[in-house]
């Protein structure tokens, strides 16, 4: 049948796009000609912001990065300041990091399991979803008195200290959760019209996925055992053993697949990290000193006002001699990097963010073409975009 | 093989540098770039198939491109960088050896304004098509007056 050509434009304000992100597509009847995606409609210059701000300032704003997954952006800037400045952070914050960083991890992987399944037509799971994450954003409001935008972590380690019986909550939590996968997997996982949907639909190859810098579970579910919890050892995930669930197809079912694997291995985690926590009082929950030995008094860090800087005194005193410093952290979507340059002032010289859904997005387009026009949402969803992050 | 003896081999100049997590930062020629990249790719020893980012950064007196890279087999990273002239800063594209380069060319080139040679498509990504200037530089101002009313 010879059908006529036709241009459709998804988005930016589209339900099923995650955010506002604008595709363009070419159709040939159901067929995707060609497509190309316009990225850009939630710049809001976080790079420039961090040239006008001190450290301290800058720290907040980096949770809207990725408002899914806050604490990911917050640790890799974390690090990077705690790199430049010669900090090492406490045992006991860096456990609470981990805890918390996986908690979200699981949030946010829950949310994006909602969405998917909504994209893909399937209204319930999103209900179960969103109950239980329900109870991951509870637990982390207790602990840092926000519900997304958490700002908890601070430069030599966490603002304060676990309210009584919080680790218990997160333990009934761990106790309970693997039990509500199962559940899902009952739901979804041999639905006939879920596989007819993502089964050897956008299929990412392991030398596409590499040509195109994806990372995170994209990845993962193409066949190459890439995580940087593992293989660029930040925290103290060095101390604990734990799998790198992998699949080989790189379609979207093996990535739904290897997202909740990866949810039963982050629980898996968390009950670990609970039995190890070190104890002692709140005061091993942050440096409240640095200095690097050489006790001169014009020295960034042992000079005479700059002793005490986290708590007491101003934060316009944290000043950073000319360095620079690139962190790698596995964040819920991928590899998130943070690249700060300082000059010897109070604010950064530069800061550079590398996020995963930046590369994710990039490879949209490649997925979508010569597939059908059904398959866009489908490919978007299982891709975990969240378009804040591609904008910055 | 160290990447020391890897450059002599290939009679390549490279400056070896240190960031603050005791990573080295190779300083490499801007008309070398290419080949370095084509031979660190290629060679079955490093094998560097990922480019993970591309970082422009202003110095007021010139400007840098910093390009780190990542090699899934032996889980080993790299850092390149090049030094770019203020006036003029171009650069060789390297979206023929990695695609990855396409959109992170693209951000450099809409926010500091570097150009990059060869490639397919270098037009603004973030910012709309008709901005003024490039923001990340230092010496931006912002002189669009249809923005005046930010600036109440």
């Amino acid at each position: 049948m010879i059908t006529e050509e036709l241009k459709i434009n998804i988005g930016p304000q589209h339900p099923s796009t995650h955010g506002v992100l604008r595709l363009v597509a070419d159709l040939d009847g159901e067929y995707i000609r060609d497509i190309e995606a316009k990225i850009g409609y939630l710049h809001r210059g976080m790079e420039k912001l961090a040239e006008s701000r001190n450290y301290h300032q800058y720290l907040p704003m980096v949770d809207r990065i990725d408002y899914l997954s806050g604490f990911f952006n917050s640790a890799s800037f974390c690090y990077a300041v705690e790199g430049l400045a010669g900090i090492k952070v406490p045992k006991r914050a860096e456990y609470l990091r981990l805890i918390t960083m996986e908690l979200n991890r699981i949030s946010s992987h829950l949310l994006w399991l909602g969405t998917f399944l909504l994209d893909l037509g399937a209204t319930s799971p999103l209900f179960y979803c969103l109950r239980e994450r329900e109870e991951i954003v509870k637990i982390l409001e207790n602990l840092t008195g926000q519900r997304m935008m958490y700002n908890y972590y601070c430069f030599g380690g966490v603002r304060k200290d676990m309210p009584d019986g919080w680790l218990g909550s997160v333990r009934d939590f761990c106790e309970s959760f693997p039990a509500k996968i199962d559940d899902y997997e009952k739901l979804i996982t041999e639905n006939p019209i879920f596989l007819e949907r993502t089964k050897g639909v956008g299929v990412i190859s392991q030398e596409m996925a590499l040509d195109f810098g994806i990372t995170g579970a994209n990845l993962r579910a193409s066949g190459v055992k890439f995580d940087a919890r593992k293989n660029m050892p930040y925290s103290v995930y060095k101390d604990f053993n734990f799998d790198i669930p992998i699949h080989q197809e790189g379609d979207c079912y093996a990535r739904y697949q290897v997202r909740l694997l990866e949810m039963r291995e982050s629980c898996h985690l968390i009950q670990k990290a609970i039995t190890r926590i070190p104890g002692g009082a709140s005061e091993k929950l942050k440096v409240k000193r640095t200095n690097c030995g050489c006790n001169k008094p014009e020295c960034a860090f042992c000079g005479d006002e700059t002793k005490v800087f986290f708590k007491k005194t101003n934060p316009l005193v944290l000043k950073i001699p000319t360095s620079e410093i690139t962190t790698f952290v596995e964040s819920s979507r991928g590899l998130s990097t943070c690249y700060v340059r300082a000059n010897g002032t109070n604010m950064p010289d530069r800061v550079k963010w590398r996020t995963p859904s930046f590369s994710a997005t990039q490879i949209l387009p490649e997925l979508c073409k010569g597939g059908l026009y059904a398959d866009i949402m489908a490919i978007l969803g299982s891709l975990d975009i969240v378009l804040p992050e591609v904008d910055r | 093989m160290s990447f020391e003896e890897f450059f002599n081999r290939h009679e390549l100049n490279i400056i070896q540098e240190k960031d603050a997590s005791d990573n080295d930062i190779w300083l490499v020629n801007q008309n070398d770039l290419l080949k370095v990249c084509e031979l660190l790719k290629t060679d079955r020893l490093f094998n560097y198939e990922m480019l993970l980012a591309l970082i422009g950064l202003d110095c007021v007196s010139h400007f840098e491109v910093l390009y780190s890279f990542y090699s899934v087999k032996n889980h080993k990273k790299l850092f390149l960088k090049t030094v770019l002239q203020k006036e003029n800063p171009v650069v060789e594209s390297l979206c023929g050896l990695y695609s990855s380069a396409n959109w992170h060319e693209r951000e450099c080139f809409d926010l500091l304004g570097i150009e990059f040679l060869n490639h397919p498509k270098l037009e603004r990504i973030l910012l709309p098509k008709d901005w003024i200037g490039h923001p990340l530089r230092k010496d931006y101002k912002e002189e669009d007056e249809r923005l005046s009313w930010n600036r109440r």
